[in-house]
C-alpha cells in the first residue's frame, strides 16, 4: 500500500431484532459516538466519512442524504457504498483506499442496517434479472441452499456438521454482549429447527438484525499519536464473480469447467502475496462472513486455510472453537448477528478487539497477532482482509 | 453500439416492485408526531450550543454534532421562505396538479419546514407571506396531520 | 436520547408500489421468442474459453470475449441432469406481485443435454427426498397457444 493504514477506534451498537426507539440516524449516532470515544477524537478530527448500507431494505433512495447530520459527513469528503452483503467490508476497504492514497489522514467508516423496517428477502430477490431469473429467486436463501447441497454431495459433510457449526456459534454469541441471537443451542436443538428451504433450517441461516458499527482509520503518522494500540491493515482484496444468471454454475463442477469460486481466487492471491504458507499457524483468528452454517466449512477450504474436504473435519475436531487451534467467528459470526450494512464492518471490529485483547468474555485463548476477515455477498462476491498488531 | 442480432422488435417486460415498509421515527420524532396528532401542536428541538431551534426535530445538530433533546413548542404561524408550483403528476404523486409546495420558517424556529400550501391563489403567492398551519380533524401521527399552510387573513 | 417507558413510539407504514418497464435486450428477447415459437432452448458459446451461457449472452463474463452470434447458437435440452436443487417450505413476499410465494416451491439447477451449461427453473417434484444430484429431468412446455414469450413458457422440469 502507498501509505500504511491503521484502525484507531471501533464502536458498535448492541444488535437486536427491532429498535422502534431509534430511526436510522439515531442508530448510526450510537455507533459513531462509540467509535469516536474509543479513538478519543471528535468529528472535527475526521477528514472523510464513508458509509455503507442497503437503502432498498429500508425503502429509501440515497439515504446518506437524509442521514448526513448523523454520519457527520456534512462539508467533508466521502461517499456511500451499496454492495449487498459485502457492503460492510467494502465500505471499510474504501475507507482504507482514502487513507492509503494520502488524500485523507483520518476516515470514519460507518455501516448500519434496520431490517425491522422492510421485507429483506423480497428486496434481495430484485438482484435477479427480471425476465428469466427473478421468479426463481428467494432472496439470498436459494443460492445458499444450492451451494450447501453441493458441499454435502462433494465432500461427505452431513447436516450434523452444520448443526455443530451453529451450536458453536451460539456458544460464542452467548459471550458477546453485542451479538443478536445469544441463546445457546446443542447440536440436537439445531437439527430440530423448522425447515426454511432444503437443506437449511431456521437455525442454519443467518437472522436479520438491527445494528450499526463504526471504525476510525488513520494514517501511520496520525495513528501513533492517537492510540497506543493501533491495529494495522496489512492487505485486502476484492473479487467479483460473473453474474451467472443466478445459475451459480461457477459453484458447481461442470464438464470441462471445474468449480471456481471468488473465495478461491481471493484466498490464493492474498495468502501468496503475503507469503503465508501455513495459515493455521500464521493466522490466529478468522472472522469469516458466514451467512449459513455450511459455508463456514466449505469456505475454509476455498480460502486455502485447509485442504479440500477438510473443512467439516476441522469443525468435528473442535479446531474452530473459541479455545481451538484456529478459532472461527468467536463473535458468533453472521450466523448469530446479521444487520447487512454492518455485518462486514462488525467482522473487522471484532478482529480488532481480538488483536487488541479487548474482546472480553469472547476473547480467544490464543494470542492474536494476525487476523483474517472476510466479506461475502452480492452475486457471490468476496472481500478478504488481513489485519495485524504490527505494521510490518 | 452493440451489434444487432435479429433486427426484431425488442421485448419489454412490464413489472412492479411492491413492498411494504415500516419506518420507525425514533423516540424524539415520536414526541413531535404525538403532539401533532393529540394536541395540534408543533414541537421543535433546541441546540443549546448553537442557540438554534430545529423543526422537525432531530437528535443531532447538523452544525455542531451535539445531541439534541430539549423540546420547544412553536407557533403554528410562520413566514414563507420560498415555494414552487407543480404542474405535472409523477407516477407516485398523491396531489392533483397544479399545487404549491412551500418552505416555511415557523415563528421561533431557525430552520425551514416543507409543506403544501392551500387555500391560496397560485398566481398570488409571495415570498415573505405570512402563513398558518391548518390541521385535519382526524389525525394519525404523521406529517399530513397538518393538511396545508394557508395565508394569514392579514397578509391577503 | 434514552427512550422513556412512557413515550409512545411511532412507526409509519409505507407501501412502495412502483411500475417498471424492463428491456430484456436482444439476446434474452430472442431466447424467449424461441421458447414461444419453436419450443427450443438455446445457448451460445465463448469462442475463446469455451464456456456456454443459457440464455445466450453477448460477452463472456470471464474472459471478456464476444460470444458466438445468432447463427451459431446451440440448441440444448430439453432433457438434463439436476446438479443442485432446493425446495422452499417457508413463504416469502414476491416483490413483482406483492403476493406471498406458494410453497412448497422447488427450484433446480439443471445441466442441460448438449453443452456444459445450466439453466435454473422450477422442478415439478416438491418432495426433497425424491430429488438429488444426478436426477434426470425434462422440460415441459405450455401448449403453444398459451405461451407468452416469458420463462414460464417452460412450465417446469419433470422427473423422467
Amino acid at each position: 500500500m502507498a501509505q500504511k493504514v491503521a484502525i484507531v477506534g471501533v464502536g458498535q451498537t448492541r444488535h437486536t431484532s427491532r429498535r422502534p426507539d431509534v430511526n436510522d440516524g439515531e442508530l448510526i449516532s450510537e455507533a459513531v459516538n462509540a467509535a469516536l470515544a474509543d479513538a478519543q477524537l471528535a468529528i472535527k478530527d475526521i477528514d472523510t466519512v464513508v458509509s455503507g448500507n442497503m437503502d432498498f431494505f429500508e425503502g429509501h433512495y440515497l439515504n446518506d442524504a437524509m442521514l448526513v447530520d448523523y454520519t457527520g459527513a456534512c462539508g467533508k469528503a466521502g461517499f456511500k457504498m451499496n454492495t449487498g452483503g459485502t457492503v460492510g467490508t467494502m465500505t471499510f476497504i474504501s475507507g482504507c483506499y482514502c487513507v492509503a492514497s494520502g488524500l485523507s489522514d483520518t476516515c470514519l467508516v460507518i455501516g448500519w442496517e434496520k431490517h425491522d423496517e422492510g421485507p429483506t428477502t423480497s428486496c434481495i430477490s430484485t438482484i435477479a434479472d427480471p425476465s428469466v431469473d427473478r421468479p426463481f429467486t428467494v432472496g439470498a436463501l436459494l443460492g445458499m441452499a444450492l451451494i450447501c447441497g453441493e458441499y454435502m454431495n462433494r465432500t461427505g459433510c452431513k447436516l450434523e456438521h452444520a448443526a455443530m457449526v451453529r451450536a458453536q456459534a451460539s456458544e460464542n454469541a452467548f459471550r458477546n454482549p453485542n451479538a443478536h441471537l445469544r441463546k445457546r443451542y446443542s447440536v440436537e436443538d439445531v437439527l430440530k429447527a423448522r425447515i426454511v428451504l432444503y437443506p437449511l433450517n431456521l437455525l442454519m441461516v443467518c437472522p436479520t438484525s438491527v445494528g450499526a458499527c463504526a471504525i476510525v482509520l488513520a494514517s501511520e503518522a496520525k495513528a501513533k499519536k492517537i492510540t497506543k494500540k493501533p491495529v494495522w491493515v496489512k492487505d485486502h482484496i476484492t473479487v467479483h464473480g460473473e453474474y451467472n444468471g443466478n445459475h451459480y454454475h461457477n459453484q458447481f463442477n461442470l464438464p470441462g469447467f471445474p468449480r471456481t469460486t471468488t473465495q478461491m481466487v481471493a484466498g490464493k492471491k492474498l495468502l501468496q502475496r503475503n507469503h503465508i504458507t501455513k495459515p493455521l499457524k500464521e493466522i490466529q483468528v478468522f472472522e469469516m462472513y458466514d451467512p449459513c452454517a455450511f459455508v463456514q466449512m466449505s469456505w475454509l477450504e476455498d480460502f486455502g486455510i485447509c485442504g479440500k474436504g477438510e473443512g467439516w473435519k476441522m469443525v468435528e475436531k473442535g479446531v474452530t472453537a473459541r479455545e481451538g487451534a484456529f478459532p472461527v467467528c468467536p463473535s458468533g459470526g453472521v450466523l448469530c448477528t446479521n444487520s447487512i450494512g454492518d455485518s462486514g464492518t462488525v467482522r473487522v471490529a471484532e478482529a480488532v478487539l481480538q488483536i487488541r485483547g479487548d474482546a472480553g468474555e469472547h476473547q480467544v485463548t490464543r494470542d492474536v497477532k494476525t487476523a483474517l476477515v472476510s466479506g461475502f455477498g452480492g452475486a457471490f462476491w468476496t472481500d478478504l482482509l488481513l489485519l495485524s498488531r504490527t505494521p510490518d | 453500439m452493440g451489434q444487432k442480432i435479429t433486427g426484431k422488435e425488442p421485448i419489454i417486460t412490464p413489472g412492479w416492485i411492491i413492498m411494504p415498509y415500516k419506518y420507525s421515527v425514533g423516540a424524539l420524532a415520536s414526541k413531535f408526531f404525538v403532539e401533532l396528532r393529540d394536541n395540534k401542536r408543533i414541537m421543535g428541538v433546541r441546540c443549546s450550543e448553537c442557540n438554534r431551534v430545529i423543526v422537525p426535530p432531530r437528535s443531532v445538530c447538523n452544525k455542531c454534532f451535539s445531541k439534541l433533546h430539549e423540546c420547544v413548542e412553536l407557533d403554528s404561524k410562520g413566514t414563507l421562505l420560498t415555494y414552487t408550483i407543480v404542474h405535472y403528476t409523477p407516477s407516485c404523486e398523491w396531489l392533483k396538479p397544479p399545487f404549491a409546495y412551500g418552505v416555511i420558517q415557523l415563528d421561533g424556529a431557525d430552520t425551514g419546514f416543507t409543506h403544501v400550501l392551500g387555500e391560496v391563489d397560485l398566481e398570488n403567492i409571495k415570498i415573505g407571506m405570512r402563513v398558518e398551519a391548518v390541521f385535519k380533524d382526524k389525525r394519525q401521527g404523521n406529517i399530513l396531520d397538518i393538511q396545508y399552510f394557508r395565508p394569514l387573513a392579514s397578509s391577503l | 436520547m434514552e427512550p422513556k417507558a412512557d413515550v409512545e413510539l411511532i412507526t409509519q407504514e409505507m407501501l412502495l408500489k412502483i411500475p417498471y418497464r424492463w428491456s430484456t435486450g436482444e439476446y434474452i428477447g430472442e431466447f424467449l421468442q424461441e421458447l414461444r415459437d419453436s419450443g427450443r432452448i438455446y445457448a451460445n458459446k465463448c469462442p475463446n474459453c469455451g464456456r456456454f451461457r443459457c440464455p445466450p449472452w453477448p460477452v463472456c463474463g470471464v474472459c471478456h470475449t464476444r460470444m458466438e452470434e445468432r447463427g451459431k447458437w446451440v440448441e440444448v435440452g430439453p432433457k438434463g441432469t439436476v446438479i443442485g436443487f432446493s425446495v422452499v417450505e417457508q413463504s416469502f413476499l414476491v416483490p413483482t406481485t406483492g403476493d406471498m410465494l406458494e410453497v412448497p416451491f422447488s427450484v433446480g439447477i439443471i445441466l442441460l443435454d448438449g453443452a456444459p451449461v445450466t439453466l435454473q427453473h422450477r422442478l415439478q417434484e416438491t418432495n426433497p427426498d425424491k430429488i438429488k444430484a444426478g436426477l434426470r429431468v425434462e422440460a415441459v412446455f405450455k401448449p403453444k397457444e398459451q405461451r407468452q414469450e416469458n420463462i414460464f413458457d417452460i412450465l417446469y422440469f419433470r422427473t423422467i
